[in-house]
């Protein structure tokens, strides 16, 4: 029988630890890798639109008249590197938009551009873009993603006949890239804008034809780089997740390695050198690694291209990421995850491989090692030491919690604090219990509390992980419901209107206002603009949101404000401007200060006059009276606000097919509004939720199943008590207390350490992340429910253990 | 023809050719490439002989033919005696055949994809070339032909009359400018029969015509990072045009094609198409303008010397001999490497004439290096 049975014949006999071993790594390995297959290719998605950044102008005809094809012939012709782009959208049908390009001058914009000498690709996706198109010159052809060309296909137009299409990475979501001729035959019965872009260095050294001017298209400056803080965020949770596992893993392996000293010790015996099964040892946990890295590299990819989606509009909708490539299973990212989970298992096999180390030709080491009670004197020093590291830990973390603003030292201190919780934990627990033992002057009791401390001993690594999961789902849940509720309250206060009407396009701000004004029960009408500006900071250019309304309007008056000069609409009329918490908290900014910003061409230092509460995206934004936008505002759009004389009459909803001027228009209540704002959250904290319950669950399997275990090894303790006359029935009972009351009072313990991790959350990582401070708020409810949890796991582990009397147990006392 | 037509081989597909300009791309075999020129021309209209040249409608677009060029290259020198060379080509690549305008009035610009354009500029100096190339899709006004009178472009490079009997030439680029003034000193003269001409012993042709001797005379500015040097220069060169839709045999795989201006006024226009058997043909202008087409036994030209480039070893020195016309010449490139990068890469480079007769020309070769 050669070593590698008998080494097998172990999990033969254990089966359910090889698949507990297996399935904590898989799960571990899949939450891990999903998490970073999604924020790496966010990552370079938001890598890529910084580096194509470009400040790049429109060109528009002095008469106002819209550009045409003679137009970019007589530019080109007047040497200025202008590419044109038709945009076609379709009105009033859920459609991507198709952006016709053309290939042999895109190149003239950064996005487009080939590689460099040095083949340092600036834009790998786009460069695809204008290869492709030019390669299926004499066919039309779409590019872009698979679900988009399909909703276009969805709309049977007889110009996508014989159309074919090319699923293309890096495209942005809800537009279809094409050679600008095949755009074209859709621009019937649509709308369809052609734009001559020109990068601005261009203008330097050349002069425009007359009869034509420049508007800024876009600054090329980049916004915040929020999207960072936003993936690091994200990456944190998968720390937290794989030190779960790393405690689960190696506490599994501890107790297996208890189990299986007697058959190394006769392995030993039996001549089989140290090398040999330290060798063996190893083999086996590069098995384990492979197996659980593998799996769990191929279901955390699954788990990113199910998510890609809702993660990519996320992104999209709160830092303009666009073009989020799908993630790919690669070499690098299946190696680096067997050797994080070959760290993992490595650590958790630490003991053994030291212990080997330490040992002499002569002694065994696999040997079972005496007891290292409390009154065994290397025992207690090392419990004392392990004590003041752990509080050292939380105190030092603690202090850089509090002094520091950099987002990833609050997650290093955050962990810091976990890790030396997690190392008073299970000391706390059995101090309170060994309390409780010294303390009770029954017997059976005093029994029961030493067996729930041998419990808490046996179990502390599983206990550590179970506590993190509860204060994470704790802290999670505060945070995503704190901000939830601050989040319909400042809706309430902010949607003032009973109607909001997004046109579908960019209109004339003024003529649709009138219009509006004249719809029959319009009592009124606040056009909201919005548009990007560049704010001159001391750091430099920074692109942030600007927002214009007319601060006559009613609608305004319950405005969400944190801080605000008297009267001040009057003053925001009178050359002041407001600005978000995000800005101001960014910036460091208050009332009174003077901040100078660009909107378009035109530089302007206005006073802030009031800052305003703006949950829900983390860009910074300032908001003017509408009379100082131009037209000429990049990115410019405009929606209305409408209040009706009777709200309550439905008549509104007939509106866009009653007026053609309406057609294509998106309008809806207050209540539909809130409905959609509130769902678009929850899709953004869906990934948290879901890393969250994934941990929770997989760290009370995890002691399910080592309770189990635990439990068989403790039945010589209850056998005892039996055979001394106590009755099976009550012992049965006590186990099943003893597992309840442990896991009970660890999520009693546990929820400190939530409190901590949502204030963590609502008071330094949300400012740090996205630039606004939540309320904090206590659930005590969801406190409930986790204890529930927890109960639950206690009670079914106590159930499934079954009769703890095994009379065979005393055979070797 | 002149071995320009072989400039067609590029344009595998051209727009294929134009994509790999645009990327960067320049390890497209050439032989793979020259099924272009074999293709049977599909729907086009093939030349054949018998064909006639016209004035000035053939200075114009042939839009029923696939492929057809507007190709000048001249010998300059500034007046401190420093040598130029210059080229400029403007390329007409038909991708599907037709609908086409009676004339220029029934021309409407619009985005369409039947045609691409493209067109390379360069600037040679001793051991130095600097090259570019602009590409447009046809039918938008970006790049275009009208003959009469005359104007050729692409983007804001452009060869076009200045109804005083010279065209002007202007090309700007971040590396190089130049302005030229041009004025044909003799008529143009028609290779092969009557303007048809032969690529292969029994195979397709094009429809080939050159303005043999132009005087040329103008500036050339080169920008070299901050430093800005402008050259008055003057000196002669050679124009063709050529289109047609089917040139070449599968087994042809690239051509040397030679213009070369002699001290004694004539002027020599000769190529060598190689494949299974190699095609020769050639043309002797006389001082006069009149014009020899010349029998493959009349001449001889035989590569006597390579040069190793960076792209692979080329023939850089030429033997010429005709000897009915009294002929031996010694035809040899500048020193340096007169390649074309890009797409299809080739080599456009300045000779220098000696032997029986000085002179100066150029020399294109296409088919070589790695």
């Amino acid at each position: 029988m050669g070593l590698g049975t008998v080494f097998l014949s172990h999990y033969r006999r254990h089966p359910a630890q090889l698949l507990g071993l297996l399935l904590i790594l898989v799960c571990a390995a899949t939450l891990w890798s999903g998490v970073r297959a999604l924020t790496d290719s966010a990552a370079s998605a938001a890598k890529k639109s910084s580096e194509l950044l470009e400040p790049l102008l429109r060109i528009e005809r002095e008469d106002g008249h819209p550009l045409t094809v003679e137009d970019f012939a007589t530019l080109r012709r007047a040497g200025l590197c202008v590419a044109p782009q038709l945009r076609v959208q379709f009105v009033a049908r859920e459609a991507p938009d198709i952006i016709g390009i053309d290939p042999f001058t895109a190149g003239c914009l950064r996005q487009f551009r080939a590689s460099d000498q040095e083949g340092n690709s600036e834009s790998t996706a786009d460069e695809g873009v204008v290869e492709k198109l030019i390669n299926a010159w004499d066919e039309p052809l779409l590019l872009g993603a698979m679900e988009d060309f399909a909703s276009l296909a969805r709309l049977g137009l007889s110009s996508a006949d014989g159309i074919e299409f090319a699923a293309t990475e890096g495209v942005p979501r809800n537009q279809l890239f094409a050679d600008i001729s095949v755009a074209q035959e859709f621009a019937a019965g649509n709308r369809a804008d052609l734009l001559m872009l020109l990068p601005a260095a261009e203008q330097n050294d050349k002069k425009l034809p007359a009869g034509y001017r420049t508007e800024v298209e876009d600054y090329g400056v980049e916004p915040a780089p929020l999207v960072d803080a936003f993936l690091l965020s994200l990456n944190a949770l998968g720390v937290l997740t794989l030190l779960v596992a790393a405690l689960l893993v190696r506490s599994v392996y501890r107790f297996a390695l208890e189990q299986r000293r007697r058959s190394l010790d006769i392995l030993v015996r039996c001549g089989i050198p140290q090398d040999k099964l330290r060798i063996a040892l190893t083999v086996e946990v590069l098995l384990v690694a492979l197996v659980g890295g593998t799996v769990g590299v191929w279901l955390g990819e699954r788990l990113a291209s199910g998510l890609a989606d809702g993660f990519s509009g996320t992104l999209t909708g709160l830092f303009s990421v666009r073009g989020l490539a799908q993630s790919r299973l690669t070499v690098a990212s299946w190696l680096g995850m067997v050797l994080i989970l070959l760290f993992v298992v490595g650590w958790a096999c630490f003991d053994l491989f030291v212990s080997v180390g330490r040992q002499t030709a002569h002694q065994n080491p696999f040997r079972a090692a005496p007891v290292r009670g409390v009154g065994n004197k290397w025992g207690h020093s090392a419990y004392n030491w392990r004590v003041l590291a752990g509080l050292l830990l939380v105190v030092v973390s603690a202090v850089i919690l509090l002094s520091t603003y950099s987002l990833w030292l609050i997650f290093a201190a955050t962990l810091g604090c976990l890790v030396g919780c997690g190392v008073l934990l299970p000391e706390m627990l059995n101090g309170l219990l060994g309390f409780a033992e010294h303390t009770t002057r029954r017997p059976l009791l005093e029994w029961s509390f030493s067996e729930m401390r041998a419990l808490c001993r046996l179990l502390s690594l599983p206990l550590t992980a179970l506590a993190f999961a509860i204060a994470t789902a704790i802290g999670v849940q505060a945070m995503v419901s704190g901000f939830e509720s601050t989040f319909d309250r400042w809706l309430d206060q902010r949607l003032q209107g009973d109607l909001y009407l997004d046109p579908g396009q960019s209109v004339d701000t003024s003529e649709w206002q009138r219009r509006l004004q004249a719809l029959p029960g319009v009592s009124a009408v606040l056009p909201m603009v919005r548009g990007r500006a560049v704010l001159e900071s001391a750091e430099g250019e920074k692109q942030i949101d600007v927002f214009a309304i007319d601060p006559q309007s009613p609608l305004l008056q319950d405005w969400p404000l944190l801080s605000a000069e008297p009267d001040l609409w009057r003053r925001l009329d009178g050359g002041g401007v407001l600005i978000n918490e995000q800005l101001a908290r960014r910036e460091s900014l208050t009332l009174g200060d003077t901040i100078s910003f660009k909107l378009g061409d035109k530089s302007e230092s206005r006073p802030i006059v009031a800052i305003y509460a703006d949950y829900g995206r983390p860009q910074g934004e300032l908001m003017v009276p509408l009379t100082q936008v131009g037209d000429a505002l990049p990115e410019r759009y405009t929606r209305f606000v409408l209040g009706l004389k009777d709200a309550a009459g439905g008549g509104w909803r007939d509106w866009p097919e009653q007026y053609l001027w309406m057609k294509g228009t998106d309008l809806r209540d207050q209540k539909e509004l809130k409905r959609a704002a509130s769902a678009a959250f929850s899709r953004t904290f869906q990934l948290t939720r879901l890393l969250n319950g994934l941990t929770l669950v997989l760290a009370g399997t995890a002691l399910a199943l080592m309770g189990l275990v635990i439990f068989r090894l403790r039945q010589s303790s209850y056998t005892l008590l039996f055979v001394n006359g106590v009755p099976r029935r009550s012992l049965r009972h006590r186990l099943i207390a003893h597992s309840v009351l442990v896991t009970g009072l660890l999520a009693i313990l546990a929820v400190p350490l939530g409190l901590f991790l949502s204030w963590v959350l609502v008071a330094r990582v949300n400012p740090a992340a996205f630039g606004w401070a939540l309320p904090l708020h206590v659930y005590p409810g969801f406190w409930l429910q986790v204890w529930g949890v927890c109960l639950l796991i206690g009670l079914a582990v106590g159930l499934l253990a079954g009769n703890p009397v095994r009379l065979e147990t005393l055979k070797n006392e | 023809m002149n071995s320009r037509a072989l400039v067609s081989v590029w344009l595998k597909s051209l727009v294929m050719l134009v994509a790999m300009s645009l990327l960067g791309c320049s390890d497209e075999p050439s032989t793979s490439s020259m099924r272009a020129l074999t293709d049977p021309p599909e729907g086009f209209k093939q030349a054949h002989s018998g064909m006639q040249i016209e004035f000035p409608r053939d200075m114009g677009p042939h839009p029923e033919y696939r492929l057809e060029w507007w190709y000048l290259t001249a010998n300059l020198e500034s007046v401190n005696g420093e040598q130029f060379g210059v080229q400029w080509t403007l390329f007409r690549n038909g991708i599907k055949p037709g609908p086409y305008a009676n004339d220029e009035r029934d021309k409407t610009l619009g985005w369409q994809r039947n045609e691409v354009w493209f067109a390379h500029a360069a600037v040679s100096r001793p051991t130095q070339h600097r090259f570019a190339d602009r590409a447009a899709r046809g039918g938008n006004g970006q790049a275009d032909v009208v003959a009469d009178p005359f104007r050729a472009w692409i983007d804001h490079w452009q060869m076009a009359s200045d109804g005083d009997g010279h065209w002007i030439l202007e090309v700007a680029e971040p590396e190089f400018r130049f302005r030229l003034r041009i004025k044909p000193q003799l008529p143009p003269i028609f290779h092969g029969e009557q303007g048809f001409s032969a690529k292969s012993a029994g195979g397709g042709g094009s429809m080939y015509f050159s303005y043999p001797y132009l005087a040329i005379d103008g500036e050339i500015t080169i920008l070299d990072q901050e430093d800005t040097v402008t050259f008055t220069v003057s000196g002669q060169g050679w124009f063709d045009r050529e289109w047609s839709s089917q040139y070449l045999r599968e087994d042809q795989t690239g051509w040397d094609w030679m213009a070369l201006h002699l001290d004694d006024g004539r002027h020599l226009m000769v190529f060598r198409v190689r494949g299974a058997e190699d095609y020769f043909s050639a043309t002797l202008v006389a001082a006069d303008g009149t014009a020899v087409a010349l029998k493959p036994d009349d001449f001889s030209l035989v590569a006597t010397k390579h040069r190793n480039t960076q792209f692979g070893q080329v023939p850089v020195a030429w033997a010429l001999a005709v000897p009915s016309a009294g002929l031996e010449l010694d035809v040899r490139s500048w020193p340096g490497e007169y390649w074309n990068t890009g797409a299809m890469r080739y080599w456009e480079g300045p000779v220098t004439v000696e032997g029986s007769h000085n002179g100066a020309g150029y020399l294109e070769m296409t088919g070589y290096g790695d």
